[in-house]
């Protein structure tokens, strides 16, 4: 059976990577500059902060072999790491399928939060004001965008009482749009 | 005297008042925070004047560092990473019926802790302040390298990861035009890039956006709030261990001060000082011991004062929330450091009074509303996530006006997620991009003078300050990488026989 690499090992070599990815910007860019003095260089801060990353890293992948040999090592019941681990193997993967169903969820999240994003970027709506005697308000924009998006959002996380989807979102950006724009001048999206 | 008294005037009460209860509320719902809230903050104040916007972030984070106790001991989840040790004792107490009387304890200490830092800041802040104009380029560099290896040290197991999130803070704060030639660096063509990475919608991220995703990722998490029963409980009572707690106050002080380390680490050591001295605890530390609550909260509070000595004076932020508070004096203009309270006294005497107005407001709320509020602080988080997503778009757009910014607080966002995910801290990473820069410029400046000196070596290292900066973070450094720490472990053990 083949030996799992150990995550350390892993992002030690994805910090590595980026550890000397720095390094090469700053030489590359130092030697494109036209002042050579290293004290004044606007690199040398940027490469010494890659030489300390990739250092790290070697540190990083370090810990990482280590943790391999231990796992690899005997057990206290004079069993192999490898058996005890066969063992285990069976809550791991029980373990592993519950993070996966986990980060799928984030994934959606992401997903609803993306599509958030490019709404306000994207959809234009004129500003309406509506006046209720001398209160005036005005929405956008924000303010459509956010009601969709928090109903969305709430119904992903779970609710499911249509009066709690309906009346939260339109409520909470009433709120924020009220609190925000108008009486804090903030400038909203 | 008359003239902090000077600043208080309805609007800057109304705001302390404010901030307050809104600190109530952020610290005691757990997957919101006091750094979240002020990293909102930042984005809201900017265009308020600068005493408003500090009265309002001093209410937050007085009364929010408090106020994670109360979710700590109703429902076992610390509100703030500084409740962590007032889970211990106060949940034990919770689940005996004493709900009332560790809030009780928990308001007294915290009220007497913020009280004692920040008198420690009212009293300390010129002398350091005179000591701080002593300093070369080389010794900001080098107190700024310290603060983060320290950090680094304090805030993980693992220190090469704990270093790595400085790295990436660094990297970060390096993005844009350098502060000294005006060349651009690691911008890729990117025009948005060139101002750099403002630090509203990367606090936002890694605070508030990450959060919403760990929320996301633990959703079946399920939480229980124990009821609360009102009792009668004397004040005397309460009281019998403020001998105690002037000491673990000033462990809080001491610990706050330290640049890096903060509330978390003070009430570990506190903590464990007060399981040290009180030898025969009525209930044993860890069942619902009353000195454990008092031991963590007085000593966490105590760290707000003591956090910003160094941001006031030396412009090096002593957590994370005063790297947040840093970034709203930049904003309004103000620039923290040795000439600061010369310069900018009633910028100074605004927070010292901000956070004394906020240390009554805690005691008040503390024993009024904190015992009411647990219905709140168990709002479905289905409902709450979406709103705080929508706080966090806000926040991140209204610094600049541009969406761009909201892009980059997503970006974060998620950064800061996959980082607790494999345990990366984010508090070092903060810390460095809020002190990246200033670093960056000190070090070429001393390397620069140095270089036309005739001992460039001795221009750079010989001044006395710089020596000790210079063995200490060597000391904290040797100190945490496993290779060299036996040594280190061996010398200070022959240290202490002799």
């Amino acid at each position: 059976m083949k030996n799992k690499i150990h995550s350390l090992i892993i992002e030690g070599i994805l910090f590595c990577g980026s550890g000397i990815a720095l390094l090469s910007y700053s030489l590359v860019s130092y030697g494109k500059a036209f002042n050579k003095d290293w004290g004044q260089s606007p690199y040398l801060f940027l490469m010494l902060v890659g030489l300390a990353l990739i250092g790290l890293s070697i540190w990083l992948m370090g810990e990482g072999v280590l943790e391999m040999k231990r796992a690899d090592g005997p057990c206290a019941d004079g069993k192999s790491g490898r058996t005890g681990a066969k063992q285990t193997a069976a809550g791991d993967y029980a373990a592993k399928k519950q993070s996966a169903e986990k980060i799928r969820w984030v994934v959606i999240a992401l997903i609803l939060c993306g599509i958030y994003y490019m709404a306000l970027a994207w959809l234009k709506i004129p500003y309406i004001t509506i006046g209720i005697f001398t209160f005036l308000y005005t929405f956008s924009t924000f303010e459509v965008v956010t009601v969709v998006f928090l109903a969305a959002m709430m119904a992903f996380m779970g609710v499911r009482k249509p009066t709690v989807l309906v009346f939260v979102p339109l409520g909470t950006t009433l709120f924020l749009s009220i609190a925000f724009r108008t009486m804090l001048h903030v400038l909203l999206p | 005297m008359l003239e902090m008294l000077s600043i208080i005037d309805g609007r800057f009460m109304a705001m302390v008042l404010l901030g307050s209860v809104a600190g109530l509320f952020v610290g005691a719902i757990p997957g919101l925070s006091v750094s979240m809230a002020t990293a909102l903050l930042v984005s809201i104040t900017y265009t308020w004047e600068h005493s408003d916007a500090l009265a309002m972030i001093m209410g937050v984070y007085v009364v929010g560092v408090f106020s994670g106790a109360v979710s700590a001991i109703l429902i076992n989840i610390p509100g703030a990473p500084s409740s962590v040790v007032t889970t211990l004792d106060g949940y034990p107490m919770s689940k005996k019926g004493q709900s009332y009387k560790a809030l009780y304890t928990a308001t007294i200490y915290s009220f007497t802790g913020s009280l004692f830092g920040l008198v420690a800041l009212g009293l300390l802040a010129t002398p350091v302040s005179r000591l701080a104009l002593k300093f070369t380029k080389m010794d900001y560099f080098l107190l700024a390298l310290f603060g983060l290896a320290t950090v680094g040290s304090v805030s993980t197991k693992n220190y090469a990861k704990g270093l790595i999130s400085v790295m990436i803070g660094l990297i970060i704060s390096m993005i844009g035009l350098d502060p000294l030639m005006g060349t651009k660096r690691l911008t890729f063509g990117l025009q948005n890039l060139t101002g750099g990475i403002s630090t509203v919608p990367a606090l936002v991220g890694f605070f508030g956006f990450a959060e919403v995703l760990s929320v996301v990722y633990n959703m079946k998490q399920e939480q229980n709030v124990l009821a609360m029963e009102k009792s009668k409980i004397s004040l005397e009572e309460v009281l019998k261990h403020w001998k105690l707690s002037l000491y673990t106050s000033t462990i809080g002080m001491l610990v706050g001060a330290l640049p890096g380390a903060g509330g978390p680490v003070a009430s570990f050591i506190a903590y464990n000082e007060a399981k040290r001295i009180v030898k025969d605890p009525e209930v044993p530390f860890g069942e619902g011991a009353v000195e454990g609550i008092m031991a963590s909260e007085s000593s966490n509070n105590a760290c707000i004062g003591g956090a910003l000595i160094p941001m006031l004076t030396l412009a090096v932020p002593g957590d994370a929330v005063t790297a947040i508070i840093l970034s709203v004096f930049y904003v309004h203009g103000l620039q923290p450091g040795p000439l600061f309270i010369r310069q900018n006294p009633e910028a100074f005497h605004a927070i010292l009074v901000a956070g004394i107005i906020a240390c009554f407001a805690l005691l008040i709320l503390g024993l009024l509303v904190a015992p009411r509020i647990c219905r709140i602080i168990t709002i479905p988080k289905n409902i709450m996530i979406p709103v705080v997503t929508s706080l966090c778009v806000i926040g991140s757009f209204a610094c600049n006006n541009r969406l761009f910014d909201v892009g980059l607080m997503f970006f974060f966002g998620l950064m800061g997620f996959l980082m607790r995910r494999f345990d990366y801290p984010v508090a070092p990473l903060i810390l460095a991009m809020v002190l990246g820069k200033m670093m960056d410029s000190n070090f070429r400046q001393a390397v620069s003078l140095a270089s036309s000196a005739e001992n460039p070596f001795m221009a750079m290292f010989g001044h006395p300050i710089t020596i000790i900066l210079t063995i200490c973070t060597l000391g904290v450094l040797l100190g945490n990488i496993p290779w060299t720490k036996k040594y280190m472990d061996k010398l200070t053990g022959m240290v202490k026989r002799k």
